[in-house]
């Protein structure tokens, strides 16, 4: 009946910890060569297995180079590895020998860890690890007092009923493994979402402790907020003034003409300046004396003269202006002896607030997918 | 839909309620082109500047409308689908005629409520110089009054007054 044992490097000196294995103890169980390669390529490990009766288990079952006793073992080319585990009975229980700890060696990565082992039941359940001071049944002596400390918190044991051998993933280091949020992080595409993907991203880093990242997808909420926000605002704005005029009917038409503006109308002089003017009065998206500038096809200057109204007049096409002329008139041109706006003037100013953040929030969004 | 009993274009004097920039009740004028643009509406337009109008045709004859009955979404396929999509309902209007107005009336009228709604009338765009030197508001509306009272006839008074709008 093989038995597997469970071995789980301690801390070493960059806080890691070591991976876990399982080996038959029986000479065709143990872990073959390759796999012990592996655990020590990976720099985790300083391992080896004993046999019950302390015999070397047969050369065909190891590497070459493996030494007979609780010496080191070497594989050629590969760090040196120590010895120290050992199992009482191939049905399982455990115990150590506590006074190899003592011997284990750096290994050539400059890790130092101390293997403890303890064994599993052939079925896959894990048995105690040995208490301090608890008596070494084969040893007769106690255990060391720091193997217990550094035994894993019961790590998942696999053993299949052939007693294959399994390497469990390399456990990540307490200092460099990553807390996983309960929420999760939005992939990719997800991110993209407003709102969703960066509300989603900013309270998993906050719950894994991510505060810069957390800052970015803060901002990055934000901006989603008041580009999702800006239109809602605009609709419900509209509603509200359309609710006090028509009732439930009128706050329908009216975040319908917010949406739709003059394109919906089938009546041409719908889509007149003049008409979409008290439109956009009634709807409460202009104030009784406010300019309104056409922002991105403008009404009767270059290619705008030839785009139709209900285009041009639609209400996302309108900007509000300060109440101070100037600034209109300086989108156009010299006004009152005051000079045209340059080039960023006249986006700081001839562009809704919306269009300023929606180039923010893409910006935001195309710097998270290159992060 | 039955024949309407006047000439298009159209205009239609209209007593607006209070409501957006307005705190009383005002003057609006609209017009329009066809059968189809006369008996198209929005539920919301019946609630609102369409409650009160007066009709007055090209030859000076008027009608009051006094209902309205929703005959549906009109249109052949796809124009169908927008205008239900729209709520681009087709009415037919129960009309009364009324004493004729004289061509002269009906321009007042128009120059009236023109002077009577600077707000309404502004042309944002021209003031602020966008195709040409900025203009004067005060100066725009005047401008436009003057454009009405020099037309001669209805034909000329309602073309003028589309040009107006734009």
């Amino acid at each position: 009946m093989p038995v597997a044992f469970h071995s789980r490097g301690r801390a070493d000196t960059r806080g890691r910890l070591g991976p876990a294995f399982y080996a038959g103890l029986n000479d065709d169980e143990l872990p073959p060569p390759g796999a012990l390669a592996e655990a020590t390529m990976r720099g985790h490990g300083i391992l080896s297995i004993l046999d019950p009766s302390n015999a070397a288990p047969p050369d065909s079952a190891l590497a070459p180079g493996y030494l007979p006793d609780q010496s080191p073992i070497a594989y050629p080319g590969r760090p040196q590895m120590s010895g120290i585990g050992i199992a009482d009975e191939p049905t399982g229980g455990e115990t150590m020998a506590p006074e190899a700890l003592s011997e284990v060696p750096r290994s050539t990565s400059g890790i130092l860890s101390y293997p403890e082992l303890f064994s599993i039941a052939p079925d896959g359940r894990p048995l105690q690890a040995p208490d301090v001071g608890q008596k070494d049944p084969i040893l007769n002596r106690p255990s060391a007092p720091d193997l217990a400390d550094a035994l894993p918190d019961a790590a998942p044991a696999i053993l299949s009923p052939l007693g294959d051998v399994f390497f469990q993933e390399p456990a990540r280091d307490a200092g460099e493994e990553k807390r996983k949020s309960s929420i999760g992080h939005a992939d990719d595409l997800e991110s993209l979402i407003p709102l969703w993907g960066a509300g989603r991203n900013t309270l998993a880093d906050l719950e894994e402790g991510n505060y810069g990242s957390a800052a970015l997808n803060g901002a990055m909420f934000l901006s989603d907020l008041f580009l999702v926000g800006a239109p809602a605002k605009f609709i419900a704005k509209a509603a509200l003034t359309g609710a006090r005029k028509g009732g439930l009917k009128g706050a329908r038409e009216a975040a319908r003409y917010a949406v739709m503006g003059p394109i919906r109308a089938e009546k041409p002089s719908h889509t007149k300046w003049k008409y979409v003017r008290s439109q956009l009065g009634e709807h409460g998206m202009l104030e009784k004396y406010q300019h309104g500038h056409h922002w991105i096809v403008h009404r009767n200057e270059g290619i705008g003269r030839h785009i139709p109204d209900a285009i041009k007049n639609h209400p996302l096409n309108i900007i509000g202006m300060p109440k101070d002329l100037s600034v209109h008139g300086r989108l156009h041109g010299p006004y009152k002896g005051l000079p045209q706006y340059n080039a960023l003037q006249k986006y700081w100013y001839g562009t809704p607030l919306w269009f300023k953040n929606l180039k923010l929030d893409l910006a935001l969004h195309g710097s998270d997918l290159v992060r | 839909m039955t024949a309407l009993p006047f000439q298009f274009p159209v205009l239609a004097l209209i007593r607006a309620p209070a409501g957006g920039w307005y705190d009383d009740v005002h003057d609006e004028i609209e017009y329009f082109l066809g059968e189809t643009d006369f008996a198209t509406l929005t539920p919301y337009d019946l609630q609102g500047d369409y409650a009160d109008m007066r009709i007055v045709d090209v030859t000076g004859r008027c009608w009051r409308i006094t209902g309205t009955t929703k005959l549906g979404v009109k249109g052949t396929s796809w124009r169908k689908v927008l205008n239900a999509i729209f709520r681009n309902f087709t009415y037919r209007y129960d009309l009364t005629e009324e004493a004729p107005m004289t061509f002269e009336a009906v321009r007042d009228h128009i120059c009236a409520a023109i002077k009577a709604d600077p707000v309404g009338w502004r042309d944002d765009e021209a003031i602020a110089g966008e195709s040409g030197p900025p203009r004067e508001e005060q100066e725009m509306l005047e401008e436009k009054i003057e454009r009405c009272r020099r037309t001669t006839n209805m034909h000329e008074l309602v073309d003028t007054f589309i040009h107006l709008t734009d």
